[in-house]
């Protein structure tokens, strides 16, 4: 039964009395149906009208691409609104330029998989995620060593996804080609439209400043202090007097829990204090990517615990779509909108948390209740 | 596995090539040089001024080394008079120049050498690229000017130091008086001798950043590749210097 707790574009699943914060996604029947379009604006609630296909056409802002996910608000008879997302895939796309010169585009999106009378009862566009980082076949040896052997994974923007593998697999080894450190042998791997393994270094330092990466050893700069490692974006890549980066740090280091460590040097601070300024600096400039590589590796679990909420809560406050590699499956449940297994340098299954934790693959099975019975050696 | 010659050759070549491009792309970067006053200037204090106790007794003990050589053999021949001449002239030609080279690469290569390996291995240089802070710019840049600022400053402050010891010796021990002394350096040093010297150090500046900064960006395997790294850049850039030096000697002074 599905119900819904609050209309902010996160969803709510009432099943047993447990709450997920997770976006369902719903699997119906495929309508063979031509479609009829019906125009809807997005500022504007209208009622929907009796749509015999599986298409509908919105006026949009802005182009949105194919694969995106559509978030939609439906009228329950009992007054109530619920909200679903679906898959698109887009019919077609027209850009309108109005006489005085607005731009905005009409898109027909038919969903494969909506049943009809959820299509009745569609009275609003509340949102669509977009995909923001495409990885298509992506292959990489180091000598004679296969690390990724055909990687495939979409990730859409604002969501949280969770790489999980054994040790050594090559979850490292895709974050880094995400964010350019490393480039593959061949495949795709788009940022927002762009193939970074096939641009120059300065056009990469372009779209780098789009992220925002917490590393396994946070990775300060010794010879610098607290101030100065969480400075360097603002300095490099902003305008802002020395005043305004103070508070910006002071902001930082606040959300951390480390307000008043600015003049100390990396090496006076504990393991968990260096992830936490850590985490301030990739978080400096808002960006709107964030990676994690191993956030909670090496803590205790109450800084661990106080890493998954402030992962949270950089998610809430800014938008950010995040991609974390661990294996702590605890962090994983608490954080994750989607989780990802790499396996023998593929990723052999990407779903929500219940998707998971109610996988048929026996090697995921295997993985998330720590067995050491089973395919994996 | 014994690696074959022209696999030693082509590593040579490989190396060579890699060398060359981190040159050009931090002489590209140097565009960037006046909004990096700060870094420049810190580096040039570490390179020059914290260089000058160690210069200063290695450039007074050469030049007293040198006097009290030519001046026992001078002396045999009464013409213990040139000796501020010949002093001067291998101070400004070679010994200035080649032994400055060697010190600075011995302790400030080294040095930039194991900041920057230990940077390598830490993930520090990776986390400046997650930041889009090209590392060329930020870190091999202010060093390199600074080498190349700072080497040829060194080396005039050597050559003082070390014709002020060849004076020493030259006075107490060989019994030259300070102006017969003076008027040989005045009538025989060449305006060649100097800038010949400078050209050298300029081009020491050059070898010792580039060479100690690409063997600190290709560090791995933690403390023992940060001692690898360490000992091959000394190693290097001594071999690079008295290479460079023979060339550039036969430049400004072989007879055509």
């Amino acid at each position: 039964m599905i119900g819904i707790d609050k209309l902010d574009g996160k969803i709510s699943f009432h099943e047993r009395r447990r709450y997920s914060r997770l976006p369902i996604e719903i699997s119906v029947l495929i309508s063979a149906d031509l479609p009829e379009h019906t125009a809807f604006s997005q500022q504007e609630e209208k009622k929907s009208k009796d749509i015999s296909g599986g298409g509908i056409c919105f006026k949009m802002q802005k182009q949105i691409k194919t694969g995106s996910l559509v978030y939609l608000k439906l009228q329950l008879p009992d007054g109530n609104k619920e909200e679903i997302s679906a898959s698109s895939i887009m019919k077609w796309q027209r850009t309108i330029v109005t006489s005085n010169g607005e731009k905005h585009y009409e898109t027909g999106l038919e969903f494969a998989q909506i049943e009809k009378n959820a299509r009745q009862r569609i009275i609003e566009f509340v949102k669509v995620k977009e995909i923001i980082i495409n990885i298509v076949d992506l292959h990489k040896s180091f000598g004679d060593e296969k690390i990724l052997q055909g990687v495939n994974l979409k990730i859409r923007r604002g969501e949280t996804i969770v790489v999980i593998g054994c040790s050594g697999c090559g979850k490292t080894v895709l974050l880094r080609h995400i964010i350019g450190l490393i480039k593959p042998d061949s495949g795709i791997l788009e940022i927002d439209g762009v193939d970074i393994a096939r641009i120059s270094d300065n056009e990469l330092d372009k779209i780098r400043r789009k992220f925002g990466m917490l590393f396994q050893s946070a990775a300060l700069l010794n010879s610098l202090t607290v101030e100065e490692n969480i400075k360097l974006s603002l300095q490099e890549h902003t305008n802002l007097s020395e005043e305004d980066m103070n508070k910006i740090v002071k902001n930082k280091l606040g959300i951390v829990g480390l307000d008043g460590t600015q003049n100390l040097k990396p090496a006076d601070l504990s393991g968990g204090m260096k992830k936490r300024v850590g985490l301030a600096r990739a978080v400096s400039m808002d960006p709107e990517i964030m990676l994690y590589d191993e956030p909670t590796t090496g803590l205790d679990p109450v800084r661990a615990d106080s890493i998954n909420k402030l992962i949270l809560e950089f998610e809430n406050t800014l938008n950010t779509t995040s991609i974390v590699i661990t294996h702590d499956m605890v962090s994983a449940y608490q954080i994750a909108d989607r989780i990802a297994m790499l396996y023998n340098g593929k990723i052999i299954q990407a779903g929500t948390v219940q998707e998971i934790k109610n996988t048929d693959s026996p090697v995921v099975k295997q993985f998330i209740t720590g067995s050491n019975v089973g395919p994996i050696t | 596995m014994k690696q074959s010659i022209y696999s030693r050759i082509a590593d040579a070549l490989d190396y060579t090539g890699e060398i060359l491009i981190l040159l050009a792309k931090t002489v590209y970067w140097c565009k960037s040089a006046f909004k990096n006053l700060k870094p420049i200037a810190k580096q040039m204090l570490e390179m020059g001024v914290y260089t000058l106790p160690i210069t200063s007794l290695m450039s007074l003990f050469t030049g007293m080394v040198l006097a009290l050589q030519t001046g026992t053999e001078l002396s045999k021949y009464h013409i213990e008079h040139l000796i501020g001449s010949i002093v001067s002239a291998s101070m400004c030609r070679e010994m200035g120049p080649v032994l400055t080279g060697l010190i600075v690469a011995g302790r400030v290569g080294a040095s930039m050498t194991a900041e920057l390996g230990t940077m390598q291995v830490s993930e520090e240089i990776d986390a400046l690229k997650t930041l889009a802070i090209n590392p060329i710019r930020y870190l091999v840049m202010p060093r390199f000017l600074a080498c190349i600022i700072m080497l040829p400053i060194l080396v005039i402050y050597s050559d003082c130091v070390g014709m002020a010891g060849g004076f020493i010796v030259s006075k107490f021990q060989i019994g030259v008086d300070t102006s017969t002394y003076l008027d040989s350096i005045k009538n025989f040093l060449t305006i060649r001798d100097v800038y010949s010297g400078l050209v050298k150090a300029f081009v020491f500046g050059i070898v010792i950043s580039i060479i100690s900064c690409y063997q600190g960006f290709r560090t791995r395997g933690g403390a023992e590749g940060v001692g690898k790294s360490t000992t091959a850049s000394v190693v290097i850039s001594f071999l690079l210097i008295i290479v460079f030096d023979y060339f550039l000697t036969r430049m400004f002074f072989q007879k055509s």
